[in-house]
């Protein structure tokens, strides 16, 4: 379960989110919004990623600000827009976030393959397509033994075939317990998708649908 | 080099030279064609004899740190860098490591005179300039580790980017575009590359009032005060490339680019 208690997030004197409390009990979780509602702010903050006002309680234990080692070996997050320095390779990045985040080689060989990463997984990240991108952004947020995965816009720029793949990482993940949250102004029963509840970001705060 | 390192000598390191590429080739180009090999070693003689003068030298050092600094600090928070945030989750032990490698590749020019300053004590038996050279090294190397370490535990962080009400209110010229990039994101790096470039020619021209030197010393001067803005060159070439990149698709040669205004009267308002 994800607890949140008078979560207040501004950027300078603009309010973005103020949820005053909210309780998600996760499994697959659909958070919905239109564009600029706070979708993304909402993710990074779970993430542990930006600072915020608040509480943000994970299974009623851990915290983003808190626990923050603990967390975030927990939680896991792909942007919807990944950004790496164009100098890197995908190999460095899954290298080192996989030290990181506690995954094992063959794990992160796995996840490499079953992504389709292996054919440019030494090629600098800047000649990658945003599809490219995007598979290295899913590949990261898999990546060790994490109790609840973010993925923001999960679909963007997705073939065909990554979108049949990300569905039955989602599915296998699931089946062994972790909990997903998918942000995403989509409808996700496009997807084949079925989710577990549905939340709505709007008017700076956060509601089940 | 393990990947951990391997990745922050790339993030950081790398990047911290190709930026300062035209700094550390003015230095080079001073060190190695106007001063000569007989006054290195006069220098290098004077410092080790006079242990107090070690001192000018660890002052230089520290600026030098600071120029380490205002780069790794905003490099930290990049938003393509955000990957970094996982540090904290590494073994102690490989922290540690990497860091350390990271400030000693940092600091090596430094760290490079240095072994010329302790070749040349040890050869005349000053053993406290010995002592003073590897413990200025060491604590340097420690200082650099410590703040980067600091760094990447402060995370998650946001960069604070300065707001100018004013500046919402009015439709801008692309002639300012840059000017205000520039100011918001980096204010630290904009002001102290001016205000290093106008004591570089400012002391230079008072060189004149005392002694006679030929143009080649003004025009060094010229040089380092020039080779201290190359960082708000590679910041331009970031801008353009990377946030505006819709100005590349605009039916303007770069020259007219500059010349190009937007107009006034567009401004969108709520109704």
């Amino acid at each position: 379960m994800l607890r949140v208690e008078n979560l207040v997030k501004r950027y300078g004197d603009k309010t973005i989110l103020d949820v005053p409390a909210l309780e998600m009990n996760l499994g697959i979780v659909h958070l919905k919004g239109i564009n600029g509602s706070g979708k993304t702010t909402f993710s990074k903050i779970v993430a542990g990623l930006i600072p915020f006002q608040g509480e943000v309680l994970l299974n009623s234990k851990l915290s983003p600000v808190g626990d923050k080692v603990a967390y975030r070996k927990m939680v896991n997050y792909a942007e919807p827009e990944p950004k790496y320095p164009e100098f890197l390779t995908a190999n460095d990045l899954i290298r080192f976030v996989g030290k990181a985040k506690g995954a094992s080689e063959a794990s992160s060989n796995a996840l490499i393959e079953k992504l389709g990463i292996s054919g440019y997984l030494y090629d600098h990240v800047g000649t990658y397509s945003s599809g490219m991108l995007k598979r290295l952004s899913l590949c990261l947020a898999f990546l060790g033994n994490p109790a609840l995965i973010l993925l923001d816009e999960p679909f963007n720029t997705l073939d065909t075939s990554a979108i049949a793949t990300l569905k039955e990482l989602i599915g296998m993940n699931q089946a062994n317990g972790v909990d997903f949250i998918l942000v995403s102004h989509q409808d996700m029963h496009e997807y084949g998708i079925t989710v577990s509840s549905s939340f709505l970001v709007e008017n700076h705060t956060i509601h089940p649908l | 080099m393990g990947p951990i390192s391997k990745v922050i000598v790339r993030v950081l390191v790398v990047e911290f030279y190709k930026q300062n590429a035209a700094f550390f080739g003015l230095i080079l180009l001073v060190f190695f064609g106007f001063v000569r090999g007989e006054e290195h070693l006069a220098i290098g003689n004077f410092l080790v004899s006079y242990p107090s003068a070690l001192f000018f030298l660890y002052g230089l050092w520290l600026s030098y740190l600071v120029k380490i600094l205002l780069f790794t600090g905003p490099a930290v928070f990049r938003e393509e860098n955000q990957f970094l945030s996982t540090f904290s989750l590494l073994p102690l032990a490989d922290k540690i490591y990497s860091l350390l490698v990271t400030s000693w590749l940092l600091f090596l020019p430094a760290i490079v005179y240095g072994v010329f300053l302790l070749y040349l004590a040890a050869t005349q038996g000053k053993w406290i300039a010995v002592i003073s050279v590897i413990v200025a090294i060491i604590a340097f190397v420690f200082i650099i580790s410590l703040i980067l370490f600091r760094k990447f535990s402060a995370l998650p962080h946001e960069r604070t980017i300065l707001q100018f009400r004013f500046a919402t209110i009015y439709t801008r010229s692309a002639k300012l575009y840059f000017a205000e990039y520039i100011l918001r994101n980096e204010p630290v790096l904009f002001f102290l590359t001016k205000a290093y470039s106008c004591l570089l020619i400012i002391g230079t021209s008072l060189l004149y009032q005392t002694d006679e030197f030929d143009l080649r010393v003004f025009t060094t001067g010229i040089l380092l005060a020039f080779s201290g803005n190359v960082a708000l060159l590679n910041k331009y070439v970031i801008f353009y490339y990377h946030n505006l990149t819709i100005a590349r698709n605009l039916p303007f040669f770069v020259w007219e680019y500059f010349a190009f205004s937007s107009h006034r009267d567009g401004r969108y308002t709520h109704s």
